[in-house]
């Protein structure tokens, strides 16, 4: 997460933010407002400024998005 | 057993200055920015809906930053924290996932870190008065026995003192002990009058027209095994 600076999100808290269950890092999407693990083609949305950090939550990118 | 805030144990426990916390159910988030004024960068874990709509309500704090998500699924760095935090949380987890959790705790938690748990007794005045609601004896009851079995942590120590809870009214009371189940707002429904009841009878009246209700408290400290 080190080179995406989320808006409203501490630097120093969005490092040690990863992907529940598989810890992978996570990139910030500013066009879905998302944060996606892309190991895991898993996107995880930003509801009111929450990130919705639950796998069953997450969005399963498609191919070739 | 000496009387002190929950809030003041805290900070007086913990060197918070410059460290990096996750605060494992953080609730509306009260405590973590309570802690982040008193130099921590806090992550906070939330999952009750009701709690995340009162934490996106509260003023911003710099320094927090609260996610909804899981004890038992941290979504932290193994390693990250200098101190993980279960402010009453612990026994709010299903019992399945307790240990789990503390495992996650233990994953996220830095070399020399520090997990804090503080749990209430099943005991006292407050208890009480919320056990008609939600007896939460047993509850608290597995959350001891899962931090005795916490793997990859050991217990470094443990002290207990007296908290005063306070409540502005028994509306303030029914929604507080709501927001951690929203199972029991049927409860409050059944028993209403009941519940009013005790209330009035156990509570103290206190200075600024609120009431009282002491509650015993236990803090257990945990390091890397």
């Amino acid at each position: 997460m080190t080179a995406n600076r989320v808006p409203g999100i501490a630097p120093k808290l969005m490092e040690i933010l990863v992907a529940p269950g598989t810890h992978a890092p996570l990139r910030f999407d500013p066009e879905r407002n998302e944060l996606v693990d892309d190991r895991a083609g898993l996107a995880y949305p930003i509801r009111d400024g929450i990130p919705v950090m639950l796998p069953d939550e997450a969005r399963q990118i498609d191919q070739g998005e | 057993m000496d009387r002190r805030r929950n809030a003041d144990v805290i900070v007086e426990t913990l060197d918070l200055a410059g460290k990096r916390v996750v605060d494992v159910g953080c609730g509306d988030g009260h405590l973590a920015r309570h802690m982040a004024r008193h130099g921590a960068a806090v992550l906070g874990v939330e999952c009750s809906p009701r709690q995340l709509a009162k934490a996106r309500a509260a003023e911003p704090q710099p320094g927090v930053e609260i996610v909804e998500g899981v004890g038992q699924a941290l979504p932290a760095a193994d390693a990250s924290a200098d101190v993980v935090v279960f402010f009453n949380s612990l026994h709010h987890i299903p019992p399945d996932f307790m240990v789990p959790a503390l495992a996650e705790a233990a994953r996220v938690l830095k070399p020399g870190g520090v997990v804090y748990v503080s749990e209430p007794l099943a005991e006292g005045v407050f208890y009480g008065v919320c056990r008609p609601i939600d007896d939460e004896a047993e509850v608290r009851a597995l959350a001891l026995e899962a931090l005795r079995h916490a793997p990859g942590l050991r217990m470094v120590e443990e002290f207990r003192y007296l908290h005063t809870v306070r409540m502005a009214s028994y509306e303030a009371f029914r929604e507080r002990i709501i927001s951690a189940n929203a199972e029991r707002e049927a409860r409050f429904a059944v028993l209403d009058a009941d519940m009013r009841a005790l209330f009035a009878e156990r509570a103290t009246p206190a200075e600024d027209g609120g009431f009282r209700f002491d509650q015993p408290m236990r803090v257990n400290l945990l390091g890397k095994a």
